[in-house]
């Protein structure tokens, strides 16, 4: 419950900053969601607090959904015309390189990783910090 | 343990943050990868949706009244202002809203700025290209022509209003918003100035006259003798087909008296055999390639009873294109044609009344000088028996990611040293004189000529184009009149003054006097009914001033349209389209015959046999499903190799290849020349051991490359790449098209270069006009629109241009507006 309430604040107020704010306010999002709804390990009034690994893994789904779905729908409007020009150019260095998915889905995916990873590693930072002061 | 734990988290996310926000250009990475990915601000923002753009309006200051833009079906702006600045003021932001990154990118280029954005480049290519275009002196030569222009009160407020325009887009622009190569390449977009404009005219003028043949010449003549180099490097060809009428006459009382040739002028001594330019030094001379088609039938010629005017300037093909199309129209002004985004106003177009176009002069305007320092500290240079003071222009180079890197450009009186000890490898220092430096109102021209009515109009916009490049202007006009101008400054030389590298220790050397703007080589309404120019040499030999040619004047296409042009009676319009299409190779024609002839065909291989019958067969049609041109050219190339390419290897110093005419001229008079041996070589080769010998080298290179024929066709030999303006963002540009032409023949679509405007206008009460170019409106790679008329240029098929009355013209359907409001 907990989790996918993080996760779906942290989608809304992510969308919603980055359209005012440069995209790495989308990190603080992250951060500020999981240091204020962090717990004390001992308190078990709404059932068992959660390891940090939770609050990475909200964050990571939360904020790579959002880039991924974000992407994905720029690029179907685009007929994945830039994305295939744009994956040309990352993969100009590495000579005979084979992608398992189209160029397009690559450059998806890659989008969706880096939202993820800033998204994933700020959660866990605020619900670590969260533990630390409430302890 | 909690705090531990938190600590340790805080340090990933910040080296991932720090991973995410900061770009790594050393390994690669020149963008920051968190802010390039993200949906909101990065390249997915330039992802333009498939359909029409929105355009909400735009306030821009300083505009007195209302501006209209409608945009149509092609993208094409059409401006409707009342105000003559507010006209330019729009241009530059409607062009900056859709080439602003090319805009910059070719300032800097021009100003030596690329290692900013570019960095230093493998094995310093980039530090190199801008150093050169510092010690050409670029930007002191764009410094001195503005300064000119704002002398002019009216040039200077439409100057400023197209700075402003600019300006007031750039500053309107969001993170998100900025073109897709700025956050590639990591930069911000400066504030436009009006030098930006003028530098952008140097970068054109550098193109098509930046170059030279003198320290080229001068080796040869060292090596093989004043007889051999009139030989091989002539300044009349055999058949040159002038521009100018050979058969006219001119009045030699009022041509300036030519200087004798100075007392003592011994042209191969200048250069000592140690101060001769390495082989690898970074001389350039004219791309025979990059030229340029322009010409116009008399209404009596023409099937519309008004005369036909066309012009296709052939120049590299770039992603954007060099040209943005647009219409603008004004108080005394409605003007439709195409802009080198940056520059105020219509460089090619045409008007209610008039038409008319460009094609390179090919003129030599750059000449070198040695120069003799009074000592090792390079302050003072020799001139006459005086030493005269050198200046120095210290230049910076900012090195992306990098400290940054000085060089010292000397001033001397001859112009910049441009060769010396650390760029170009000689001993010798050799300054530049270029017609680029001199303080020019070439802009002037191109806002009179989109102002002009009439044939007055057009002499009168003519006589402000005094300087570089030399260009040929067609005109033509619904009144009926139809002229030719070959325009520039040119310096006033005596016989082959500037053929070879000159002394700068003596005054007589250097440029004294110009030839008056009002004695170029011109036509007005001759009785031959049409005008034309194809880069050939502009007069005969009766014309009163000696002219050098850049490169060679090469006389193919010329003859070619020539003859066309006198081959009927009438023309239509859409016969100036078959002929700006023509892909009939002149060289072959003169050439191929003899070739085949001397071919001792009895012994042939299967492949040979094979080449052969697509020779015989041909008609010297450039056409891409044939095999012909491909083994021609690469017969061709063979001889020339086997001429020239051994002899010049072995000199060891920067020679230059013969011109294929001047090739053709010696194996048609000549069975035996000494050129015609291999280097080395003791066995005597005549003319028709040579034609056999190279034919078998060409045929089993060919076969083995391509064993079978059918990879023989010219298209898949000859594919032509339209590449990203940096060249190195190789998916940004468009390549492997398979395209009819040649170099050399009308429609001089080549590898890398070709037509980047085919621009056909029917005069008359309501002008008609034709045009396609290789690329798109936008400069956007994210956007459909980006290269939406390759397809259109390449089958060689034209879009009829929307000339419009005014903004509610109603005869096209528009596909959105744009309002500007003050």
């Amino acid at each position: 419950m907990r989790f996918l309430l993080r996760l779906l604040l942290i989608t809304g107020l992510g969308y919603v900053a980055a359209l005012y704010l440069p995209f790495w306010s989308a990190a603080v999002v992250a951060f500020v969601v999981c240091l204020l709804m962090s717990r004390r390990r001992r308190a078990r009034l709404f059932g068992r607090p959660k390891p940090p690994a939770f609050a990475f893994w909200a964050g990571f789904f939360a904020l790579a959904g959002l880039w991924g779905g974000l992407a994905w729908q720029i690029n179907q409007q685009n007929a994945s015309l830039l994305s295939e020009k744009i994956a040309g150019i990352l993969l100009s260095a590495i000579p005979d390189v084979q992608l398992p998915v189209s160029a397009a889905s690559f450059m998806i995916l890659l989008t969706a990783l880096i939202g993820g990873l800033m998204g994933g590693f700020s959660a866990m930072t605020g619900n670590l910090l969260g533990e630390a002061i409430k302890n | 343990m909690r705090w531990v734990k938190f600590f340790v988290s805080l340090c990933c996310t910040g080296a991932l943050m720090y991973i995410l926000l900061v770009p790594a250009p050393g390994v690669g990475i020149p963008f920051a990868i968190g802010r390039f990915l993200s949906p909101s601000e990065g390249f997915w923002q330039n992802a333009e949706p498939q359909g029409v753009r929105e355009t909400p309006p735009a306030q821009i200051p300083g505009l007195i009244s209302e501006v209209e833009i409608v945009y149509d079906e092609r993208g094409v702006p059409h401006i409707f202002a009342q105000k003559l600045t507010d006209l330019f003021r729009a241009q530059g932001y409607v062009t900056a809203r859709d080439r602003l990154w090319q805009m910059e990118f070719q300032t800097l280029a021009a100003a030596g700025r690329l290692t900013e954005v570019l960095g230093r480049g493998p094995e310093n290519a980039i530090l190199e290209l801008d150093r050169k275009a510092r010690r050409m002196g670029m930007t002191y030569g764009a410094e001195r022509s503005l300064a000119a222009a704002m002398a002019d009160p009216e040039m200077a407020a439409i100057l400023q209003a197209y700075t402003d325009g600019v300006n007031a887009y750039i500053h309107s622009l969001t993170p998100d918003q900025l073109p897709l190569e700025y956050k590639l390449l990591h930069y911000q977009p400066e504030d436009w100035t009006p030098l930006k404009g003028f530098l952008l005219l140097k970068y054109i003028g550098n193109t098509l006259a930046g170059g030279s043949n003198d320290v080229q010449f001068t080796h040869a003549l060292q090596i093989w003798g004043p007889e051999k180099v009139r030989l091989l490097y002539p300044d009349f060809g055999p058949d040159d087909s002038p521009i100018v009428p050979a058969d006219t006459r001119y009045d030699k009382r009022t041509a300036l008296p030519i200087p004798p040739v100075p007392p003592g002028y011994r042209p191969d001594s200048l250069l000592k055999p140690d101060a001769r330019l390495a082989l690898q030094a970074p001389m350039e001379t004219a791309d025979p390639v990059l030229g340029s088609n322009n010409w116009a039938i008399a209404a009596s010629r023409s099937s519309t009873g008004y005369p036909i005017l066309a012009n296709d300037p052939h120049l590299n093909l770039t992603l954007p294109s060099i040209w943005y199309e647009m219409q603008l129209k004004g108080p005394g002004m409605n003007v439709y044609g195409v802009t080198v985004p940056g520059a105020p106003g219509i460089q090619i177009g045409f008007n209610d009344s008039i038409a008319w176009g460009a094609t390179s002069g090919a003129m030599d305007v750059m000449d070198f000088f040695t120069v003799t320092f009074r000592d090792a500290s390079r302050r003072e240079a020799l001139l006459d028996s005086q030493w005269v003071p050198v200046s120095r222009r210290v230049e910076a180079f900012v090195i992306k990611g990098e400290p940054a890197f000085y060089d010292t450009v000397l001033y001397t009186h001859a112009g910049p040293v441009m060769y010396d000890e650390t760029f170009g490898n000689t001993q010798q220092p050799l300054a530049v004189s270029w017609m680029g430096h001199e303080a020019s109102s070439e802009m002037t021209t191109y806002i009179r000529l989109n102002q002009a009515h009439n044939y007055q109009d057009y002499l009168k916009a003519m006589s402000y184009y005094y300087g570089c490049p030399s260009l040929a202007f067609v005109f033509a006009s619904a009144q009926g009149d139809i002229a030719i101008r070959q325009q520039g400054k040119y310096v006033l030389r005596w016989p082959e003054q500037g053929k070879y590298v000159l002394d700068g220790s003596r005054s007589d050397h250097l440029w004294q006097q110009f030839i008056p703007w009002d004695q170029v080589p011109a036509v007005l309404n001759p009785v031959r009914g049409f005008v034309s120019s194809a880069n050939q040499h502009p007069t005969g030999a009766a014309y009163p001033y000696y002219y050098l040619p850049v490169g060679a004047f090469e006389a193919y296409r010329g003859r070619r349209l020539n003859a066309l042009l006198a081959e009927r009676d009438t023309f239509t319009p859409e016969d100036m389209q078959a002929m700006q299409l023509d892909h009939t190779g002149l060289l072959a024609a003169d050439i191929l015959p003899l070739m085949l002839r001397e071919l001792d065909t009895l012994s042939l291989t299967q492949p040979q046999r094979r080449a052969w019958e697509e020779l015989r067969r041909w008609d010297y049609a450039y056409a891409r499903d044939k095999a012909a041109p491909t083994v021609f050219t690469r017969w061709w190339a063979e001889i020339m190799t086997t001429i020239w390419g051994d002899e010049i290897k072995a000199a060891g110093m920067t020679l230059r290849m013969p011109s294929s005419a001047v090739t053709t001229r010696i194996l048609q008079d000549s069975v035996r020349f000494s050129f015609y041996r291999t280097v080395g070589d003791t066995t005597r080769t005549d003319r028709t051991a040579l034609i056999n010998r190279t034919f078998a080298q060409m045929v089993s290179k060919l076969h083995q490359e391509y064993p079978d024929s059918r990879d023989w066709a010219w298209a898949r030999r000859k594919t032509t790449d339209i590449l990203h303006l940096t060249r190195i963002l190789r998916p940004l540009g468009r390549t492997g098209l398979e395209t009819d032409g040649a170099g050399g023949v009308l429609n001089a679509t080549e590898r890398t270069s070709g037509p980047s405007w085919r621009m056909i206008v029917a005069l008359g009460p309501e002008p008609r006009a034709w045009a396609a170019y290789p690329g798109g409106q936008t400069g956007n790679p994210g956007s459909p629109a980006y290269e939406k008329f390759i397809e259109t240029w390449r089958a060689g098929q034209y879009y009829e241009l929307w000339f419009m009355k005014n903004s509610a013209d109603p005869r096209h359907p528009v596909t959105s507006r744009l309002q500007l409001h003050p």
